[in-house]
């Protein structure tokens, strides 16, 4: 049995902060600068009372009105988010219900950051694979923006919250091949992109020392950290070796790559990527400037781009590759 | 490596056109020496000599002939 991507859609909430609002609040703060080299001119924030669960719920329920689709014959529900609504229940399981879906179908959510994209569809292929599920919706919702501390401007300018809605389904043709999945979990990664407190190892502590780094960014231990030298060091390493091995494990050559997708972390770092790979720029998608990084729905919102806007074409391959928070990677070659 | 293109190379890759570069260039007093202007650095130390600077590395440097030392004062004429 194979499988094939159907469907996209995403939801982005609607309250959106540009550079020159993050700039109004750090006065010397270059917003230029980060729509040049970063490649964010705006990212979209979720509303004080909007989860990640809300947001899930609105991408799915605009994939399914704006396709028609028979909210029935969805069979399993896969949610990848790192923020959840509650410890328990799970989120997928409330969306069920959320959606008025049938109860005789399974779901649950796993935590994964800006590889999450890649591991739902190499789980989903096994579900169908492995004829558990025939329709399945794949999630990615994430609001990262609650993690971030008020004054932490360099995190609150490169991250944006979002939802994404995949239908993957049975079909004849193999439309999702190999996958090469990786993962490095030591302390000294694992600490580089990290909220240390408010799960079981570290309670949430309402008197964190409030720390600030040599640009006056500040952020808690009850907040998102992430070393961005470090971060860097992990991708250039990391994704090269990824993309030859995906390649080599779907036996195909870099030429035989229609289109490149890669998680839109940020567009320096992506543009060094493609240089370091050889790819050549018309191959190689590189937007995040109305969105921000969305973390694990960096890659459906830009596959969903790249299909209306026609970059993307029927019969194509693309190669989509996720890396981040974990450490943990991951790449494969769709073909829609 | 010829020292000159490896200043060329680092000024390049900060984008500090109007500045001179040198072994005394001090790469923590240039603004430009932010957030990005590491990311740059590591890139250009990582294309042209295939190292990777840590970020306690970046720590430690202040000057470019520190930065040398660190990656090793021999592979530079």
């Amino acid at each position: 049995m194979y499988s094939k991507i159907e469907l996209i859609e995403y939801y982005l909430p609607e309250t959106i902060i540009t550079n020159e609002d993050l700039a109004a609040l750090r006065p010397g703060w270059q917003a230029s600068k980060i729509e040049e080299k970063v490649g964010i001119r705006q990212r979209h924030i979720s509303a004080k009372n909007e989860t990640a669960l809300d947001l899930a719920e609105k991408a799915c329920e605009k994939l399914i009105k704006n396709n028609g689709y028979d909210r029935k014959k969805i069979d399993f529900i896969v949610l990848c988010t790192q923020s959840p609504d509650y410890f328990l229940p799970t989120s997928a399981c409330m969306l069920q219900s959320r959606l008025n879906l049938r109860t005789n179908i399974g779901a649950f959510d796993f935590n994964l950051g800006c590889s999450g994209y890649i591991y739902g569809l190499a789980i989903v292929k096994g579900l169908i694979q492995s004829s558990i599920a025939k329709n399945i919706l794949l999630v990615t919702s994430e609001t990262y923006s609650k993690y971030i501390y008020p004054n932490d401007i360099a995190l609150r300018s490169i991250f944006g919250d979002a939802a994404t809605a995949t239908i993957v389904s049975s079909s004849e043709i193999e439309g999702i091949k190999n996958f090469v999945l990786g993962t490095d979990g030591r302390d000294e990664y694992a600490s580089n992109l990290i909220v240390k407190n408010g799960g079981m190892r570290n309670p949430y502590n309402e008197n964190a020392v409030v720390k600030a780094d040599e640009s006056g960014n500040q952020n808690t231990d009850n907040n998102l950290y992430m070393n961005g030298p470090e971060i860097f060091n992990f991708t250039i390493n990391t994704v090269p070796p990824l993309v030859n091995s995906t390649l080599e494990k779907n036996d195909l050559k870099i030429e035989d790559i229609n289109y490149f997708i890669f998680h839109q972390a940020n567009k320096y770092m992506l543009n060094y990527l493609r240089k370091k790979l050889k790819i050549s720029e018309e191959k190689f998608y590189v937007d995040l400037s109305d969105t921000g990084n969305t973390v694990s729905s960096s890659i459906p919102i830009t596959l969903n781009n790249c299909i209306s806007k026609k970059i993307v074409q029927k019969g194509q391959k693309v190669l989509l590759c996720g890396f981040g928070v974990g450490y943990s990677w991951g790449a494969t070659v769709i073909e829609i | 490596m010829e020292k000159t293109v490896f200043f060329n190379a680092i000024r390049d890759g900060l984008e500090v056109e109007s500045q001179i570069i040198t072994e005394e260039t001090n790469l923590k007093e240039l603004p430009e020496f932010d957030s990005i202007g590491v990311m740059a650095l590591i890139a250009t130390i990582d294309e042209l000599l295939g190292k990777t600077l840590t970020a306690k590395d970046l720590m430690s440097i202040t000057t470019v002939r520190s930065l040398m030392e660190l990656i090793g004062i021999e592979k530079f004429e």
